[in-house]
This record gives structure tokens, C-alpha cells and sequence, in this order.
């Protein structure tokens, strides 16, 4: 997978692959290692293959430790798959998606 | 509760004194008593003989018996006249009565003293003083004169020796009277004898008749108290209770005593002899000979004797059990290795890549059987597979199926045509083999390339073909079995076999397994069954197959080995299969590359929704097993308008299907977001199923393409 950090007004953290079991640890870690210094992440799915429940533990935990620093999460661009995915665990509930 | 010999003893021996006592005590004093009484009787017969003849002296002298006359005829004359006394209240009242009846006897009333009154006292003082000297002869207790009234049965009293003027309460009266007096009455020589009832006493009376004529004039009575004697009696009863129980006690003492010895302590040591052997049979390593070391030339040293003789008799049979079971043991656990090194020796039960699907199964009747399966590449294109069964059951037909499988293993990687491998196979095995044990197999080689199965059946049962849901028995040659004759000509066959035929092979185990009505299950139960699971996977066929069978045969133990094998050739481009051994996480990346490159004309969104079934089940698998030689097997096939997912692993057992979905409504600070697998699998798959089969999981999932 491929992670792809663009510093400005937001932070948007671009994703091209799949976010499963062996990637998300990959995201988890890119996150922890960068200095962010914006108020506002936006995860941009628009590459993004898939996500399974492993992605989105990551992405939860991610969301409070912004949460912690009052920075929001935004993510944008699902796919049909990934907002499937999001619909049926209820996600959708917990993220802010545009 | 316990009851020792000893008190067994003491307390028979208290019930038998307490007997012999009181015996002896009864015969005793009867005894005692009539010696006493005979003695006392003899004492006064010799007092009652001085007094007779006192008496009898005296009468001669001082004419008593004129005296004894006179009285008699005054009372009697007197009592005639009136011989029925009134009832007495009193003793005055009768005494005055008396005084009135007979006033010479009892003395002058008012007037004084006629002559013949006086004649009459002075012969009367006599008679008492005569009963007054025979009572100081005789020592009785009392004495009295009397006579008989024959007539009326009464003994008429005529005086007591206390009568001269000092007649006072107490006293016989004279001229007083008793009823039925002679009934008591024993003649004994010169005297009667008689023993007053309800006392003590014993009265002797003695006849008092004339010289001349012998006229009985009356019975002079002497009364004796016998209370002395009884006296005498009970003291010594007592003193025979007293010498008898301390000799009972002291014999009882005794006894126990020498029962204690010669019995009882020799049984106390035997029978604390035996609890310690079986106590030792509990380590039968230290097990050993116990004596009781019981010297006595009785029974109980018998017993003893006889007892060490039944230890060592017991030790001998536990050695040779002992013994028996090691080797018995010996020869399961070497039957048991040697079971798993031949069930070993066969390659996996399935067999899947690309292009062969193949699912065998192998149940032995024995410990070790004689039938067995093979399969391997011979060569990129070339795959063999077999099936064989061994004449003969047991060590033999295994140590012969070893070589067998060897062999043809050996021959098929040499030579192309069947019909030559069978033809060495044959010689090979007829070489040494005088137990004349043979191999039946059907031997085959799929080309993958060309889509042709070349065969060679040498006696073996002819296997099932089932294509496009037709299921027909293969018609073939047999040849002749394997080990049979030296120089057979076996023939091979070839037919076209196109990707998605089947073959189903089996052992005579399958068609002639027998229920109790004795019925084979038979070629049309295994055509039926094929027949209607065509569409199934081969290893659903397999399991079905298994299960009628079992309801066949409903538990009738089967004789022979039953092995059966599903061949399919698959066709590549609608078949990925997988394996991986002690997989890492990375293998879901291999997994969905692979999947993806084979796939690649499928959309997107599939691929995508795959990824995360794959993600979440394979994840899961390697989560939570730990094990060595951990595998993890993936089948995909896509076949009409389905993609069928199955997922093997060796794992321990885990049914996925049965956790729950979950959903979350929204986010909270403490938000866990475990569980959310299983509501993604079942949302992207058609069907999700568990089963638990050969120790392993199996999930099989269809996904609509």
C-alpha cells in the first residue's frame, strides 16, 4: 500500500491499495511518525481497493488520538466497496465521510 | 462391631457355669437335704424306740395303761354322748366349753371333788407325766395323747403334756378334735409318721396297746421341728454356689488363657500376615513371600502352612499375568506404530492445485490393513494416481503393501506404458513370496495436457466415471491381479478425460460391506449415491458416501479395509488453490495477488469485497493458533454464476459462524470495535458454512460473481 502525506491547510493523507490485516499497520505507523501539525485530517480514499475490519480499527484509534489533540478526521472518495463496508458495521456512525 | 474369640469364650463359659451351677446346686441340696432328714429320722427312731420302751417299762409298774384306759373311756363316753363341737370365736369360749364337757379332766366347777373325780386326776396327772418324760426322752417339740375315731375319721385329742392344770392358750385341749387326721398317716414299723402341713414339723406317733391283748388304747404323738434342717440345707447351698462359681471362673479364666494362646494370637498373626500381602499386592514390584512363622502342630499351623503356600501360588500367577499383559502391550504398541508408519506411508488424504482435485479416505478393519492409495507427478504434465488393495489382512498384507506401493511407485517413474509397469510389478512381487500374497490395483495417469487418462486394471474393482452429471461404471479390462502368474500380459486403456470429469475408485471393502441381513451394499448403492451428489465436491461425495454406508452396514464391524478416492481434473482457468505451512499475515497479500492475477477480468467491487472476506477469515485463522506445521489451505472455483471459497486449516476447532453480527450506532470515546469480521463476511458472501472434518476446519463460502 501506498501512503502519501500532503502538508497545507489540511492534511490529506492519500491511500492506494488495500487496508487490511498487513496494512494497516503500515498506516498505523506512517501516522504515528508524522508531525501533524494541521487541524483538520482528510483521508482521501479515491484509491483505496478495500478496507476490512483491521483498517478500520486503525482508523478508530487514529480518530481518537486526533481527538485527543482537537484535530477532526475527515475521509472522502469511497469507493462503492469501502462505504459497503462502512454501511454495514455502522462505521458511517462513527466517521465523518464526505 | 468386633467380637473377639476371647469374649466368645468367657461368655460361653459364664452361660455354661451359670447351668452346671444351678444343676448342681438342685441335685446338691436334695441330696444334702434327704441325707438330713434320714439322719434326723434315724436320731428320733432310736429316741422314740428309748421312749416306747420306757413307756412300755413304765406301764408294767405304775399301770399306765390303766391311767390311759380311764382316760380314754371318761372322753370317749363324753364325746359320744355329743360328738359335734360348735364353732369357738374364742379360745375361752372353748375352753370353757371343754371345762364343762369334761369337768374331771379339766377340773371341779363350783362344787368340790367327787371321788371318782378324784380317782380319775390322780390317773391323769399320770398320763401327763408320763408325755411329760416321753418328751424329755424323745427332745421333740411337742407330745400329746390321742385316739382315733375311726367312724367319723377324727383323731380325738386326750392331752398334752402342758394340760395338768396349766391349760393356756396354745395347748391341745383334751377332748378337742381334728378332722381327716389318719389320711396323713405312713405306717413305719411301730410308729406313724406324718408331716404336719404348711410347717416344719414332723409328728411320730407311736401305739400305746395293752400287754395282754393288744387292744390299742391310743397314739401317744411327738411333734419334731425340721426348721434346723433347712437351715442346715441353705447354708450349704450356699456355701456349694460359692465353691462352684469360683471354680467355673477360675476354669474360664483358664481357658481364655490357653485359647488366647494356642488360638487366638496365632490368628491375630495370620490374619495381620495376609493384611500386609494384600496390602504389598499394590506394589506388585515389591511383592514377596510373607510367613506368619506360626510353629503350633495344630490346625492353625496347618492353616499357616497352607497360607504361605497360596502366597507363593499367587505370586507365581501375578509374574506369568504380568508377564502376559507386558508382551500383550508390547505387541498393541508396535501393532499401533506400525499402523501409523503404513497410514504415514500414503500421502495426504488431499491433494489439490490447479489442474487435480483429488480427496481420498482410508478406514482399517485391522490394525494394520493391506489397502492403499497413491498419487503423485510424474512429470509436469503427467499425473499418477492409484488405488490397490492386498490378499491377506495384518502384519503380512502390510509389510507386503510397503513393498507393493514402492514398487509401482518405482516402476511408474521409469516406464510410460502402464502395461509394462504392471508387467514388472508382477514379476517383482512373485519374487520370494511363498505366502503367495497378492496386490489387485487400478493404476492411472492423467495427461494434463492432452486431457487423457491412460489405465491399467490389474483385478481390481472397475471405478466410477462421472461426467456432466452422468455417473457410469468404467468398462474395462481387468487383466489378472498383480503377484499372480510370472509373464501375464496386462493391457492398458486410454479414454478422453476433459477438465471437470471425475473418478471415483474404490476397494472391495466399500461394494462388500454387509448389514446383518447379510446384504452387499453393492455397486447400485455407490452408482446411487454418486449419482445423486454429482454436483457435490469430492469431498462431500467422500463424506456421504462414508455415512451410507455406516447406515448400511448400522454398525456391523466391517471385515475388510474400506478405501475410496475422488479424482477430478480441474480446469485451470477456473481454479486456484493454495497452500501455505506456518503461514505469516503476508500470506492475505500472496492470497488476493494470486487471486487477482488469475481472476482479473472480475470487477472491482468483487475483488474488493473478496479482499475483505480473505482479510478477515485468514486473519482470524492465524490469530488464534499457535500450533507447529500449522496449515492453511485456499480453494477457489469459479463455475457458473458462483465463485466457491473454500478455507482449510489444522487448527484447533472453531466455528466462526456461530458469532453474532454487531453494529455499531455511534462513536463514543470508549468505542471497541471488535466483531465487526463476521457481519462483513456474511454481508459479502451467498452462503457461510463451518464443518469440523479429519480434525480439521473447514469453511466453505460462495460469493456470487
Amino acid at each position: 500500500m501506498e501512503i502519501t502525506m500532503n502538508h497545507g491547510e489540511e492534511l490529506v493523507v492519500a491511500l492506494v491499495g488495500r487496508l487490511d490485516t498487513v496494512t494497516s499497520v503500515e498506516l498505523s505507523n506512517a501516522m504515528n511518525k508524522e508531525e501533524i501539525k494541521e487541524a483538520k485530517v482528510i483521508f482521501d480514499f479515491k484509491d483505496l481497493e478495500y478496507i476490512s475490519s483491521a483498517g478500520l480499527r486503525v482508523l478508530l484509534a487514529i480518530k481518537k488520538d486526533l481527538d485527543d489533540h482537537n484535530k477532526t478526521l475527515e475521509i472522502i472518495n469511497l469507493n462503492p466497496v469501502v462505504k459497503e463496508v462502512f454501511n454495514v458495521t455502522g462505521f458511517i456512525n462513527v466517521l465523518t465521510v464526505k | 462391631m468386633k467380637f473377639p474369640i476371647r469374649f466368645k469364650i468367657v461368655a460361653l463359659g459364664l452361660l455354661i457355669s451359670v447351668v452346671a451351677t444351678s444343676v448342681g446346686v438342685v441335685v446338691n441340696t436334695l441330696n444334702y437335704r434327704n441325707k438330713a432328714v434320714d439322719a434326723m429320722y434315724t436320731q428320733i427312731k432310736a429316741s422314740l424306740e428309748d421312749c416306747r420302751i420306757n413307756i412300755s417299762h413304765q406301764t408294767d409298774e405304775l399301770n399306765y395303761i390303766d391311767a390311759i384306759k380311764a382316760t380314754k373311756e371318761y372322753i370317749q363316753t363324753q364325746y359320744e354322748a355329743n360328738p359335734y363341737d360348735p364353732v369357738f370365736e374364742t379360745f375361752e369360749e372353748q375352753y370353757n366349753y371343754y371345762k364343762a364337757k369334761y369337768p374331771y379332766v379339766y377340773g371341779p366347777t363350783g362344787a368340790g371333788l367327787s371321788l371318782d373325780m378324784l380317782i380319775f386326776q390322780n390317773k391323769y396327772k399320770l398320763i401327763i407325766s408320763l408325755l411329760e418324760d416321753s418328751m424329755i426322752t424323745s427332745s421333740g417339740v411337742n407330745c400329746y395323747l390321742a385316739y382315733m375315731d375311726d367312724a367319723r375319721s377324727r383323731i380325738v385329742y386326750l392331752g398334752d403334756y402342758r394340760s395338768d392344770g396349766r391349760i393356756t392358750e396354745g395347748c391341745i385341749l383334751p377332748g378337742s378334735y381334728a378332722s381327716s387326721f389318719p389320711s396323713y398317716l405312713t405306717k413305719e414299723g411301730d410308729y406313724y409318721r406324718y408331716e404336719v402341713p404348711s410347717t416344719n414339723e414332723h409328728a411320730f406317733a407311736l401305739m400305746i396297746h395293752s400287754n395282754v391283748d393288744s387292744t390299742i388304747f391310743g397314739y401317744i404323738f411327738i411333734k419334731y421341728d425340721f426348721t434346723k434342717i433347712d437351715e442346715d440345707v441353705n447354708r450349704t447351698l450356699l456355701t456349694t454356689i460359692l465353691t462352684l462359681s469360683l471354680t467355673m471362673l477360675g476354669l474360664i479364666i483358664l481357658f481364655a488363657i490357653l485359647s488366647h494362646f494356642y488360638i487366638v494370637r496365632h490368628v491375630k498373626k495370620l490374619n495381620d500376615t495376609t493384611l500386609e500381602f494384600s496390602n504389598s499386592l499394590d506394589n506388585l514390584e515389591d511383592i514377596k513371600v510373607l510367613d506368619p512363622k506360626i510353629k503350633s502342630r495344630d490346625e492353625i499351623g496347618e492353616l499357616s502352612a497352607s497360607f504361605v503356600k497360596v502366597e507363593s501360588s499367587l505370586i507365581k500367577y501375578i509374574d506369568a499375568l504380568q508377564k502376559e499383559t507386558h508382551e500383550k502391550e508390547m505387541i498393541n504398541a508396535e501393532l499401533s506404530v506400525a499402523s501409523t508408519i503404513q497410514l504415514e506411508a500414503l500421502p495426504s488424504r488431499s491433494f489439490d492445485d490447479d489442474n487435480i482435485g483429488l480427496k481420498a479416505s482410508i478406514t482399517t478393519a485391522k490394525e494394520v490393513g493391506g489397502d492403499f492409495y497413491d498419487y503423485f507427478y510424474l512429470d509436469d504434465n503427467r499425473f499418477a494416481f492409484l488405488i490397490a488393495d492386498v490378499s491377506g489382512k495384518g502384519v503380512p498384507a502390510a509389510l507386503f503393501m510397503m513393498k507393493a506401493k514402492e514398487l509401482i511407485k518405482f516402476e511408474l517413474s521409469q516406464n510410460d506404458s502402464l502395461e509394462q509397469v504392471a508387467s514388472y510389478v508382477n514379476e517383482a512381487l512373485l519374487i520370494h513370496n511363498k505366502e503367495g500374497l497378492f496386490v489387485t490395483a487400478f493404476i492411472a495417469v492423467l495427461d494434463i495436457k492432452n486431457n487423457k487418462l491412460k489405465y491399467v486394471n490389474a483385478g481390481h474393482e472397475r471405478p466410477f466415471l462421472i461426467k456432466d452429471n452422468e455417473v457410469t461404471q468404467l468398462n474395462i479390462k481387468n487383466n489378472f491381479i498383480l503377484g499372480g502368474v510370472n509373464g501375464f500380459k496386462y493391457v492398458e486403456e486410454e479414454i478422453d478425460f476433459d477438465v471437470d470429469t471425475r473418478l471415483f475408485l474404490f476397494t472391495d471393502g466399500l461394494n462388500e460391506s454387509i448389514n446383518s441381513k447379510r446384504e452387499e451394499f453393492g455397486y447400485q448403492n455407490i452408482e446411487r449415491v454418486l449419482k445423486e451428489n454429482a454436483s457435490q465436491s469430492n469431498r462431500e461425495i467422500l463424506r456421504i458416501m462414508s455415512e451410507e454406508l455406516n447406515k448400511h452396514t448400522n454398525n456391523v464391524e466391517g471385515f475388510d479395509d474400506v478405501t475410496m478416492m475422488m479424482f477430478r481434473s480441474k480446469d485451470p482457468k477456473n481454479n486456484l488453490a493454495l497452500k501455505y505451512l506456518n503461514p505469516t499475515y503476508q500470506a492475505i497479500e500472496d492470497i488476493m495477488d494470486k487471486f487477482n492475477n488469475k481472476f482479473a477480468s472480475l470487477s472491482p467491487e468483487f475483488k474488493g469485497e473478496l479482499g475483505v472476506i480473505i482479510d478477515e477469515i485468514i486473519n482470524n485463522f492465524i490469530t488464534y493458533e499457535k500450533r507447529k506445521n500449522f496449515t492453511i489451505s485456499v480453494l477457489f472455483e469459479k463455475k457458473d454464476d458462483l465463485m466457491h471459497i473454500l478455507l482449510v486449516n489444522n487448527g484447533v476447532e472453531f466455528d466462526p459462524t456461530k458469532k453474532k453480527d454487531k453494529y455499531i450506532e455511534g462513536y463514543t470515546r470508549d468505542l471497541e470495535e471488535g466483531g465487526l469480521g463476521i457481519t462483513l463476511i456474511r454481508k459479502f458472501t451467498s452462503s457461510f458454512t463451518y464443518r469440523r472434518e479429519d480434525d480439521k476446519n473447514l469453511l466453505y463460502l460462495t460469493k456470487k460473481l
